[in-house]
């Protein structure tokens, strides 16, 4: 396989997982910042969007003022922004155009429909729907993308590629939204946390990252707290959004691509096993010791993953 | 026979980080009926594998890939070159009568065949009406009386200074301005001839040094022109001289774009500095009278 | 109310196209003997069912993505696709057979042009074709000098222009000999065919056009350099930004090889690779979408990103194959299309069997004159641009517009050559706007491949169609629309 295509392959899992991350928290903070506590108050909850969008200095660039119009507009379909849902839908088109005879018909069209669907949606739409119908739009695209991919390309190495990229993204993706959340707890923390706000935070966590019903499936009911939503989400070995889930797949599917050849300690392949191995043996406590400093630090650790791996496989 | 060791060195320099390159190289003496290359060694700075390539007229090119970042890039070719003749090159036999001589010249086959030599490339074009009639052929003496008055006269009427031209100065501009180096003095000989179709051709090569000789501390550019019976003779209005012994050819063409000593295509494109230095030393003195 | 019927909408108000050869419709206005079946099929169908079906086809292409980016002075990329008329246009089997045979024997003979003014050039040296012309030509190049491809194939794929004059008669328009486009509209246009008209398509004996990419699989590989048993095979686009981009991941794709890019090659020791994931792979037939101009910056265009450096020199050596080969392009030039008659009774020491139109060639001076007298009757075409651009006709010119174009042609009299203005037939074709049958003009284009000791006509090609009413430049870039073209097979 070139290393343009590869590389290309890579950035449509990427685009597609970031697109769905972005759109899903989004939406969750939109709705759930409705009915939550007094102290969450909506300015919080547009905040806490550009935070875990990266993008609170390029708002800020080019509007004055935060209201949720604005912000909503200008995450998801907004053409000046270069990291807007809609610009990422048009990069994976255009990857995915680059590379059109490496994907099968199923999956170009699907994509194709994707960013014509989105093209659909503009300023007036947004204001008076809200971002609920926008949002789940892309989800379900995103959704069906996958699944297309999945059931219609060969699972080899061009597969692999795309996997690649959706399982490094999810696991980087989901270190960013813990960090958001608990960017979120500590500005609306100036007294002890009541049991409520508490427990309202870990379940937007949960939400924001599509895991609140399993959580609650998995626990047997027990309301969220801050120990079982990192824990879940971080070390749950079924749950198929949790760091450790994505590290272990990003395993076997380097396998696929490298076609299992030997390891040695300067090959991506190391560092991830690595990286897998110290999360397998990795105990709550001692996430929680500092649970900011260690989701940093791990989510360094992926970013670093991605820049390896990009000077291994897929520079051209 | 004289023997010469022939040493050619390139020095690229790169304001930003190349990383991808391809140069190709055009300075390695040519093996033909005056001369062979005895010996060749070729180093560079990046310690990288050289290879040959032939160019579209059949001159051996020396070529290098790199991939791997660099910003400095130096190219060493050393090579022993024997000159098997002594005197004026190429001249096997008397000339023709004048009139058997035009009629090769004007045959249609003659002219497809040499067409390249015969048709203007935009570097040696030349406006026929501007061309001044003392320096046309007047077809009242064979053609190689012609081209040695011409490569006189031109020698005469150009002033050799470096610095005033560019490798992209045409045969038009020096007509205007008489002055340059080798390859203006060369253009503008091959515009003239080919304005009256008389076929000739763009040489590069190196000079002895040994000798006084104009532009022999870079590659030089002389031409040779298709005389019927003779073949390519060699003539260098810039020194005045026919080409001999002490002529070191590399290759010929059309122009000097077909024999330009370095071609190459880097990636990412940027600014760059080439700087060449060539040196011809003779080494044994065993000349046959 | 009784709904109308497509058959009734066709013939009411069919307007006549006088002066035009009608495809479907003879002089007594009765429908042509070829086209009875599949108008008595349609005859069923409700004016607004065939109307949803047109509607359909739009939106097949483009969730397809075959669309096409147009470039003009003010927008970059604007994408559009290329119009489908679901109405077929229909080829007989015996006149087909002639088209075949013409086509086989005028590339045939082309090649064998190509080979002989890059090498022997006996041609010009019998005076049957004027050394300046091919000598004068930007597309003579150097770097095919003294050099034969592998199995002496310089056009493998070649993109014959045709039309039917008001005569009746099919004449060659142009020959397309370098990078010529448009066979995935031919494919695209029999899938939606396929899938909007099944029965009538199937009840209908066409021949197959789904052969095209097995056949130009297996041109491209036969002439792959001599001892490679395997040979590694590439299509090699400009990219994504290039308006014919979609045909070639299409053909890439339905080939089973990689689409690659100026940058995804490279030469070393004079052998071409690609980059792959696992390190280099040696590429041995690079199937080009990439003009000369373009694929070897150090060749050609310095300035080119979209090229291999290096990359003429591995060809010259043996090492890659090109198809099409460098080069090429002088025998597709205007002025030279005049002469392929006696380029191919020369080479061939037959009759043509497909016509030419008559030319006048403004640099000689008889033809100069006539072009000058009977200017408002010809098409006046500049020899070296493409794409119907810069074409001068005219019976649509103003006097004064007369008057200034014929200095234009005085001042650079080998530019220019003119032609009768072809009575290009007419098709009876959907337009939208008026929700009614209309006669539009069409054109061919018709695809040839010739590999080692095969040749291969599509049986079919691209319908052209000028959507414009009266318009007579059929072409993608100037708005034009297509048809799916039915060569039937003898019954």
């Amino acid at each position: 396989m070139l290393s343009r295509t590869a590389n290309s392959l890579f950035w449509i899992g990427r685009y597609i997982e970031r697109i769905e991350h972005l759109s899903r928290y989004i939406n969750v903070q939109y709705l759930s910042s409705s009915d939550a506590p007094r102290a969450f108050n909506k300015q919080l909850m547009l905040e806490s969007m550009l935070y875990m969008a990266h993008a609170w200095d390029s708002y800020h660039a080019c509007n004055s003022g935060m209201y949720d119009n604005h912000v909503v507009y200008f995450l998801t379909i907004d053409d000046k922004n270069p990291f807007s849902v809609k610009n990422y839908v048009g990069l994976t088109r255009e990857n995915a155009r680059g590379i059109r005879n490496n994907i099968t018909t199923e999956l170009w069209e699907s994509i194709n429909r994707f960013y014509h669907t989105t093209k659909g949606f503009n300023r007036d739409s947004l204001e008076k729907k809200g971002p609920y119908d926008f949002c789940k739009t892309v989800m379900e695209s995103t959704t069906i993308i996958k699944g297309v991919a999945d059931d219609t390309l060969l699972h080899n190495e061009a597969w692999s590629m795309i996997k690649t990229g959706i399982h490094l993204e999810r696991a980087i993706q989901i270190t960013q939204i813990i960090l958001s959340k608990l960017n979120d707890i500590k500005a609306t923390g100036h007294s002890p946390m009541s049991q409520a706000i508490n427990s309202y935070h870990w379940a937007a966590l949960l939400r924001s990252s599509g895991g609140l019903d399993v959580s609650r499936n998995f626990y047997g009911g027990v309301p969220p707290s801050r120990e079982r939503a990192i824990s879940f989400l971080v070390l749950n070995d079924k749950f198929p959004k949790s760091v450790l889930f994505n590290l272990q797949k990003l395993k076997t599917d380097l396998n696929i691509i490298s076609n299992n050849k030997p390891i040695t300690p300067d090959c991506v392949e190391f560092t991830i096993g690595k990286l897998t191995a110290k999360m397998d043996y990795c105990t709550l406590d001692e996430i929680l010791n500092n649970e900011e400093e260690f989701v940093l630090t791990l989510q360094e650790d992926l970013i670093q993953i991605g820049v390896q791996l990009e000077k291994q496989y897929l520079t051209y | 026979m004289v023997t010469y060791q022939v040493i050619y060195e390139a020095e690229n320099h790169y304001e930003h980080e190349v990383t991808e390159a391809l140069f190709k190289f055009l300075v390695l003496p040519c093996t033909d009926d005056t001369q062979e290359v005895l010996e060749e060694t070729v180093e560079n700075s990046l310690d990288l594998p050289v290879f040959h390539a032939s160019n579209v007229f059949g001159y051996q090119l020396i070529c290098i890939r790199v991939a791997q970042p660099f910003q400095h890039f130096k190219l060493k070719v050393s090579c022993t070159v024997r000159k098997k003749t002594t005197g004026m090159l190429h001249i096997t036999e008397e000339s023709l009568p004048l009139e058997e001589e035009l009629k090769v010249l004007q045959s249609e086959d003659f002219i497809v065949d040499h067409f390249l030599y015969i048709q203007q490339t935009s570097l040696t074009d030349l406006p026929v009406a501007r061309i001044p009639r003392d320096l046309l052929f007047q077809k009242d003496k064979p053609l190689f009386d012609y081209i040695t008055d011409l490569n006189s006269r031109l020698h005469n009427m150009m002033e050799y200074q470096t610095g005033v031209t560019t490798f992209s100065t045409r045969a038009c501009d020096v007509l205007d301005n008489p002055r340059g180096v080798c390859q203006d003095y060369t253009h503008l000989m091959l515009g003239i001839l080919r304005q009256q179709q008389i076929p000739c051709r763009y040489v590069s090569g190196y000079l002895n040094q040994g000798q006084v000789f104009l532009g022999s501390l870079q590659m030089h550019a002389w031409l040779e022109v298709y005389i019927p019976s003779m073949g390519w003779v060699g003539v260098d209005p810039t020194n005045n001289m026919m080409s001999d012994q002490h002529y070191i050819k590399v290759a010929d063409g059309a122009d000097f774009d077909d024999c330009s000593p370095l071609k190459g295509h880097i990636r990412p494109t940027g600014p760059n500095t080439t700087s060449h230095t060539v040196e011809v030393v003779e080494q044994s003195q065993q000349q046959q009278q | 109310m009784i709904p109308e019927t497509f058959l009734e909408n066709l013939l009411k108000d069919y307007p006549n196209a006088p002066g035009f050869y009608d495809e479907v419709f003879d002089e007594n206005k009765y429908i042509r003997e070829h086209y009875r079946k599949i108008t008595d099929h349609l005859a069923k169908i409700r004016l607004e069912d065939f109307q949803n079906m047109n509607e359909y086809a739009r939106r097949s292409s483009f969730e397809q993505g075959i669309t096409f980016n147009v470039y003009s002075d003010t927008s970059q990329g604007v994408e559009r696709i290329f119009p489908f008329d679901l109405l077929p246009r229909i080829i007989p089997a015996k006149e087909w057979d002639t088209i075949e045979r013409g086509l086989a024997q005028r590339n045939l003979a082309l090649n064998m042009f190509l080979k002989d003014i890059y090498n022997e050039k006996k041609i010009l040296k019998d005076k049957v074709v004027p050394k300046e012309l091919l000598f004068s030509s930007q597309h003579y190049s150097k770097y095919m000098m003294d050099f034969v491809p592998y199995s002496q194939v310089y056009v493998h794929i070649s993109g014959t222009d045709l039309i039917r004059h008001s005569d009746g008669e099919y004449y060659v328009l142009e020959d397309n000999l370098r990078t010529p486009s448009g066979i995935s509209y031919v494919l695209s246009n029999r899938i939606s065919t396929k899938r909007i008209l099944p029965t009538l398509f199937f009840n209908s004996n066409v021949q197959p056009v789904v052969d095209y990419s097995e056949s130009l699989l297996e041109v491209i590989k036969s002439v792959a350099p001599q001892g490679v048993d395997d040979p590694v095979c590439v299509v090699l686009t400009p990219g994504v930004y290039n308006s014919a981009y979609y045909e070639h991941a299409l053909l890439a794709l339905q080939m089973g090889m990689q689409l690659v890019e100026g940058r995804d090659l490279y030469v070393d020791h004079n052998f071409v690779y690609m980059k792959t994931i696992h390190g280099p792979k040696k590429v041995d037939v690079i199937y080009r979408r990439v003009d000369d101009d373009y694929i070897d910056p150090l060749a050609f265009r310095p300035d080119s990103t979209l090229g291999v450096p290096g990359l003429m020199t591995a060809y010259r050596q043996g090492n890659v194959n090109l198809v099409n080969a460098p080069g090429t392009g002088v025998a597709d030039d205007k002025a030279v299309y005049t002469y392929v008659p006696d380029i191919i009774r020369y080479y061939l020491n037959e009759e043509p069997i497909l016509k030419n139109v008559h030319t006048y060639r403004c640099e000689k001076d008889n033809d100069l004159n006539y072009v000058l007298e009977h200017l408002n009757e010809l098409v006046v075409k500049p020899v070296d641009e493409s794409g119907g651009y810069g074409i001068f006709i005219g019976n649509k010119a103003s006097q004064q517009e007369l008057r200034d174009f014929k200095e234009v042609i005085k001042a650079n009299r080998r530019k220019y050559i003119a032609q009768p203005t072809m009575a290009l037939s007419v098709h009876a074709t959907y337009i939208e706007e008026t929700g009614m049958f209309e006669p539009r003009h069409i054109d061919l284009r018709t695809f040839t491949l010739s590999g080692d000791r095969s040749t291969y006509v599509c049986k079919g090609g691209l319908t052209r169609v000028a959507l414009r009413k009266g318009n007579l430049i059929v072409n993608s870039s100037q708005g034009g629309g297509s048809k799916d073209t039915w060569v039937l097979q003898d019954e």
